[in-house]
């Protein structure tokens, strides 16, 4: 890695994160210059998501008696693009594609969405094919331009573009991957016979090989861009009449952050930044601690995801999913493994007690919620058990109604058989042990995919209902640590509050790994030429980044393989591109993730990859003061292993550093409740981070 | 032995540890599925899905499965029971494994290998991890297709039921050095076989997890639970249909040589919670390779029953075998007999899995799909230049069957597997000797109804080298997917070659030379209507129009109420 100083960061000031949900906006609000963090809740306005923001800044402001030129940076996570894909929101736009590929949104990859279920219906491309037009334009995979339209056929098509009334014009050429010059000219050529449309190229956004997906790239961020431009339009409006005149910034998939002009041209980089966000915060947490093997779980309504860091820093994949689409840009690597506080608990005909996949959500939500919600969730169990206090949740703006969750498990229960006065506790219980079972096996199954051994690894859990949780999963899954963060409930805007600006960089380039100069040469001048281009980028209106790196990877595989394995390479190796040293890295996270290595196979580079970082000026972490030994505030009785047991009650930011609180106990905080389970020890550490770990066992 | 001893049957299982570890063994088997895929060479493992994964009880019962193609349920109880004959269970000591391709022993075709590997537990077998992988090459006659092969032995390198060890036989052992000296890329082939190895292993080390967490005994307790929670799920969806015998019919074109179709006749008879599938009448089996071994009859059959009649929740077993008896006569095209060539065998198990779906659509028709495309269409484009030989094969997707409810989907792989396409620009990266110049669905192929099947896809191909190796094996060129309900038949497919400017028709299953500059078509067949096109919804035959997926006088003509 490469770092430059840049110049220092302007003094007394301070920095905002902000993440837009369905109920609350929260923001966090950093000093930068003593780490003192502030939360803040305002509920969200989804006809406008940029009134709630305008309203909370003028209200931490206020709060806090901060005026708007002592606020250095803000940064914005939203969900306007994916909520736009999700509910085919996005703009009218139409493709041009090479000649003979008009279907290539229609054909997709030709497969059936389940091939078991007759009724599984292929997705719906988001731009329908009579907005889909074709040129004779098209390269080869050489780089060689095949064909290139005349005028006449250029006129042709901006008379039928215009006939279409679209906001926006998305262009696929065929192998234009191996030179994105040839769409740059076509879009030189079009524009001028089409000027007031927006043109994008596939290759300006991503050049990587093969067309459907890159297709897709295109035409997402066409669908998602009028919407988002809109957006950040009327959010800097917002903050200007505040009179902020700070950068904005927008949170991205990969974890890192984008300029407002960025992100009003790439939209896409944007879509998968919420889970993102809370991952980059869960690692940074965790970096002050000696923890750096991470799972993070992220437990809120509809589900809970799972994301793995082993050296503490969020991991990308090029491998998921947006909607039904896939999507290869890289994001940060997060999976469902399981239910959330909203998935129903129910029994199947054949009489097997089952949890989710389906959920309450947020509206009617949990029985417990009084909005009308008739079946029993997660959430209704956590009331149930005596996890949550009814009167205490979000910090007791809504009260829980008990009476609604113990009816709604008792219907359940009673069609598994239960009787007795105790049958909701026990069916509560129950129901919890298959929910955290499933959590467990699923957690070690993504981890096994990677060929990781659980036992290493310390959980990070955030979301409303993950420190509940977290103590019975690791139970399950025989983890050895769990660290809660302070503010779990806003991670998502803690983790904007913190991202660093950063984009990849990416060309395909099949090519033999092999000790021919030929071939080094090849590889490392695409390397340089992403670099520069990289290097140009942070460059351009970055002025809030003080220093930079460039990390360099690569995509191989074993020749003959579909299926590649990307590999970092190490600055010492990139220097003078030591293949030999690439190869011995790719055999090893094969051998690593697959189980085996076979050092007799030629391989190949297939994409290379660089990822261009802009590092903010780091937030000192905040220390909390040591406290008195703890006085619970409360004993309350807690269903645990068949049986009602009386439990110390914690408030949260009533333990101070070095606090030590053995299990069983619940801590409580406005955002969530901590469940420490007996025989596990809570300590409270300097940044005030709870650190929960089995007791020591005697032999006595 | 310690399974016949009395099972701990007596002290119930409890609900909750039974669904956490069922959750465990589905999840395990998932996860070597996963993991074979990732891992495999083969283009036909990774892209197509074509292995499977599961795990067995100690008697060879598959307890839980990765479903990956619909193909692969089935095959695994026959191919391990062949082999406890040749090595009892009892016999097996660690690092052992099990291995069969014969398609005369519960095999499908040669390419499909089975390896099971015992999971033990203080010196007991409590199960075994199974894998199944298609693999690349496996010897014989002719690199690619062969389509000419005279009998199986043409067609590759046979296993044996058979037991071996892994690290003396395999692992640079005798076994893998004769399997290498076999093949014609012992490198990939190799490869895979260690992907399967793989995936047993960490299927294994799960149940071993589970043992060490929960007993052996709870967990071979539940292996059981399993199977028998899914026969009651079948039972209990099968209770629903109506009594009766039910039958019905298809066809393969032909056998390549003659015009002769080939016949496939199923009598389906549902008695109370039980359903039997007879293909009785079915045609004799033929010289060239388009047998279906019976495992793949079964597998064809059985996902044709499962997906028709209940709902895909049902986690797939050996219970959901329980209640379904398929049987077909020796010797016929759905039960050949050695040496009967069989690498072609899917055209006739899609018609296996037509000819059911033609019965049941006759008591259940809201739950039937019209039919489609249903063939495996496969295509080699091969030449063999300066750098040595060069083989382009794919397989085509086409239009899928349209139902009560849904059109038939466009352009997609046929039901009884799931196989990507390949995207132009790596074909175009990869070869040289032709060029992909048009790829688009097939504008009026559907049939119609109150719902249209699928349209079918069009494949162009520039040629650009002379004396260019082409074949072909595919299927619904001649007899066409049949419509239900009073939906239309959909449009047969056809493969035809230009050459200065005369147009020569290409068979379903034929090969010929190519020249630089012919252009070579494939045509791939839709999907068939279902019920009455004078009910179809007049603004879908208008976005039909608009989107140009119907031209407009075709739809004036299938649906003059629209206009």
């Amino acid at each position: 890695m490469t770092a430059l100083p840049r110049r220092a960061p302007e003094p007394e000031s301070y920095r905002v994160g902000i993440d837009v949900g369905g109920t609350f906006t929260d923001f966090v609000l950093a000093d930068l210059e003593s780490g003192a963090l502030v939360n803040f809740k305002e509920p969200s306005t989804p006809h406008d998501p940029s009134l709630a923001v305008e309203r909370g800044l003028a209200a931490i402001m206020a709060q806090h008696s901060i005026g708007p030129e002592q606020v250095a940076h803000v940064v914005h996570g939203t969900t306007i693009g994916l909520n736009a894909v999700i509910q085919r929101r996005g703009a009218r736009i139409a493709l041009v594609a090479s000649r003979g590929n008009r279907d290539v949104l229609e054909i997709a990859r030709c497969r059936m969405a389940s091939p078991y279920d007759f009724r599984a219906q292929k997705e719906e491309p988001l731009v329908p094919r009579d907005l889909v037009f074709e040129t004779s334009a098209r390269g080869a995979s050489d780089g060689s331009v095949m064909a290139f339209p005349d005028a006449a056929e250029l006129e042709a098509l901006a008379a039928e573009l215009r006939a279409a009334e679209v906001s926006a014009v998305a262009v696929m050429l065929l192998n234009a991957y191996a030179n994105p010059q040839l769409e740059r000219d076509f879009l030189a050529a079009l524009q001028p016979v089409l000027p007031d449309v927006l043109l994008s190229a596939s290759t300006g956004l991503w050049p990587e090989i093969r067309e459907y997906e890159r297709s897709l790239v295109t035409t997402l961020n066409a669908y998602v861009h009028p919407l988002m431009t809109d957006y950040v339009e009327r959010l800097r409006a917002r903050l200007e009449r505040l009179g902020m005149t700070a950068p904005l910034y927008i949170t991205a998939s990969n974890g890192g952050s984008l300029s407002v002009a960025d992100a009003m041209e790439r939209p896409i980089e944007t879509l998968l930044s919420g889970p993102a966000s809370g991952v980059v915060a869960a690692a940074r947490v965790a970096s002050s601690t000696e923890r750096r093997a991470l799972i993070t779980i992220d437990m809120g309504g509809t589900s809970c995801d799972m994301s793995v860091c082993r050296a503490a820093v969020a991991e990308t994949t090029t491998q998921t999913r947006i909607g039904d689409f896939p999507l290869v840009l890289p994001v940060v690597n997060v999976s469902a493994i399981g239910a959330g506080g909203g998935s129903i608990v129910w029994v199947d005909p054949q009489g097997v007690l089952k949890v989710g996949p389906e959920s309450a959500g947020a509206d009617p939500g949990p029985a417990c919620y009084g909005q009308g919600g008739r079946q029993a969730t997660i959430t209704d169990c956590y009331v149930a058990l005596g996890y949550i206090h009814p009167d205490r949740f979000l910090g007791g703006r809504m009260g829980l109604d008990a009476g609604a969750a113990a009816r709604a498990l008792a219907a359940v229960a009673e069609r598994l058989g239960g009787t007795g006065d105790d049958r909701v506790e026990r069916f509560a219980e129950s129901a919890v042990r298959v929910a955290t079972a499933k959590m467990a096996t699923e957690l070690y199954k993504g981890l096994a995919k990677q060929g990781l051994d659980p036992r290493r690894f310390t959980l990070v859990p955030f979301g409303g209902a993950g420190p509940t949780q977290a103590n019975l999963l690791a139970e399950e899954a025989r983890l050895e640590a769990i660290l809660v963060p302070r503010a779990p409930g806003l991670f998502c805007a803690l983790g904007a509050l913190i991202a660093d600006v950063q984009r990849d960089f990416v060309r395909s380039q099949r090519l033999r790994l092999s000790e021919t100069s030929e071939n080094t040469a090849v590889v490392d001048q695409v390397f340089r030429e992403l670099e520069s281009e990289a290097e140009r980028w942070l460059d351009t209106g970055h002025d809030i980044v003080t220093a930079t790196e460039r990390r360099r990877s690569a995509d191989l595989r074993y020749v003959g393989q579909a299926y590649e394995l990307s590999v970092e390479i190490p600055d010492d190796a990139r220097h003078c591109v030591d293949l030999a040293t690439i190869a011995e890295l790719f055999h090893r996270e094969h051998e690593r993730v697959h189980g085996f290595a076979d050092r007799s196979a030629p391989i190949e580079f297939h994409t290379l990859r660089v990822t261009a970082v802009g590092r903010v000026p780091r937030v000192p972490l905040h220390e909390v003061e040591p406290a008195a030994s703890p006085h619970p505030r409360e004993m309350r009785p807690v269903w645990h292993q068949n049986s009602w047991q009386d439990m110390s009650v914690y408030a949260r930011d009533s333990l101070g550093a070095g606090a030590q609180l053995p299990g069983p106990a619940l801590i409580e905080q406005d955002d969530t409740t901590a469940f420490v389970l007996p025989g596990w020890r809570a300590t409270v550490d300097t940044h005030g981070n709870l650190l929960l770990t089995r007791e020591e066992v005697d032999a006595a | 032995m310690p399974d016949t001893a009395p099972h701990p049957d007596e002290t119930r299982l409890d609900p909750v540890d039974y669904a956490v570890i069922s959750q465990g063994l589905i999840a395990a088997a998932r996860e070597m599925g996963a993991k074979l895929i990732r891992s495999a060479y083969s283009t036909i493992v990774r892209e197509a899905s074509d292995a499977s994964a599961a795990l067995l009880d100690r008697d060879g019962n598959v307890v839980a499965q990765a479903e990956l193609i619909p193909m692969q349920l089935g095959p695994m109880a026959g191919t391990f029971r062949a082999c406890t004959e040749v090595c009892p269970v009892d016999a097996l000591v660690e690092g052992d494994f099990y291995i069969n391709n014969d398609p005369f022993e519960g095999g499908q075709h040669l390419q499909d290998v089975f390896i099971y590997s015992p999971i033990f537990i203080d010196g007991e077998v409590v199960g075994f991890a199974g894998t199944v992988a298609h693999h690349l090459d496996l010897g014989g006659g002719n690199p690619g297709l062969n389509a000419t092969a005279a009998d199986v032995h043409a067609e590759g390198f046979i296993f044996p039921p058979s037991k071996y060890n892994f690290d003396r036989d395999w692992n640079g052992g005798p076994l893998e050095r004769l399997v290498a000296a076999n093949i014609r890329v012992p490198s990939q082939t190799i490869g895979d076989f260690n992907a399967q190895f793989a995936a047993n292993a960490i299927g294994s080390h799960r149940v071993q997890q589970l043992c060490g967490k929960y007993g052996a005994d709870v967990v071979k307790t539940t292996m059981r639970e399993l199977l028998d929670y899914s026969e009651r799920r079948i039972r209990a969806a099968l209770a629903e249909v109506p009594d009766g015998v039910y039958i019905g019919e298809d066809a393969v074109d032909d056998d390549g040589i003659s015009d002769q179709p080939l016949t496939v006749k199923a009598k389906v008879t549902i008695t109370g919670e039980s359903v039997a599938v007879d293909f009785d009448g079915t045609c004799q089996q033929v010289s060239r390779n388009l047998n279906c071994p019976f495992s793949s009859t079964v597998s064809a059959a059985l996902s044709c029953v499962k997906s028709v009649l209940t709902s895909p929740d049902i986690p797939f077993n050996e219970g959901v075998k329980r209640p379904i008896a398929i049987t077909a006569p020796e010797g016929s095209l759905l039960n050949p007999t050695y040496p009967a060539p069989v690498r072609a065998r899917m055209e006739a198990a899609y018609r296996a899995f037509n000819a059911v779906m033609k019965a049941l659509a006759q008591v259940v028709p809201e739950k039937v799909i019209s039919g489609g495309h249903d063939t495996t269409t496969v295509m080699a484009i091969s030449h063999l230049g300066d750098a040595g030989y060069r083989v382009y094969l794919e397989v085509f997707g086409g239009g899928y069957g349209a139902s009560a409810h849904h059109d038939g989907c466009d352009a997609v792989d046929s039901p009884l597997s799931n196989c990507s396409n390949a995207p132009i620009e790596a074909t175009d990266m990869d070869f040289d000797h032709f060029r992909i110049v048009e790829y688009g669905l097939l504008r009026d192929s559907c049939g119609h109804g109150e719902f249209r099947g699928g349209l079918g896809i069009v494949r162009r191909y520039e040629i650009l080298k002379d004396d260019v190796n082409f074949a072909i094996y595919a299927d619904r060129f001649r007899i066409a997917p049949f419509g239900l309900f009073g939906g239309t038949d959909g449009l047969r497919g056809r493969c035809e070659v230009l050459r200065n400017g005369e147009v020569i028709q290409v068979r379903s299953k034929d090969g010929l030379t190519l020249q630089k500059g012919d252009v070579l078509t494939l045509y791939t067949s839709g999907g068939a209507g279902y019920g009455r096109a004078s009910n179809r919804d007049t603004d879908l035959v208008r976005r039909d129009v608009a989107q140009g997926y119907l031209r407009e006088d075709a739809a004036r003509s299938a649906y003059p109420h629209a206009f």
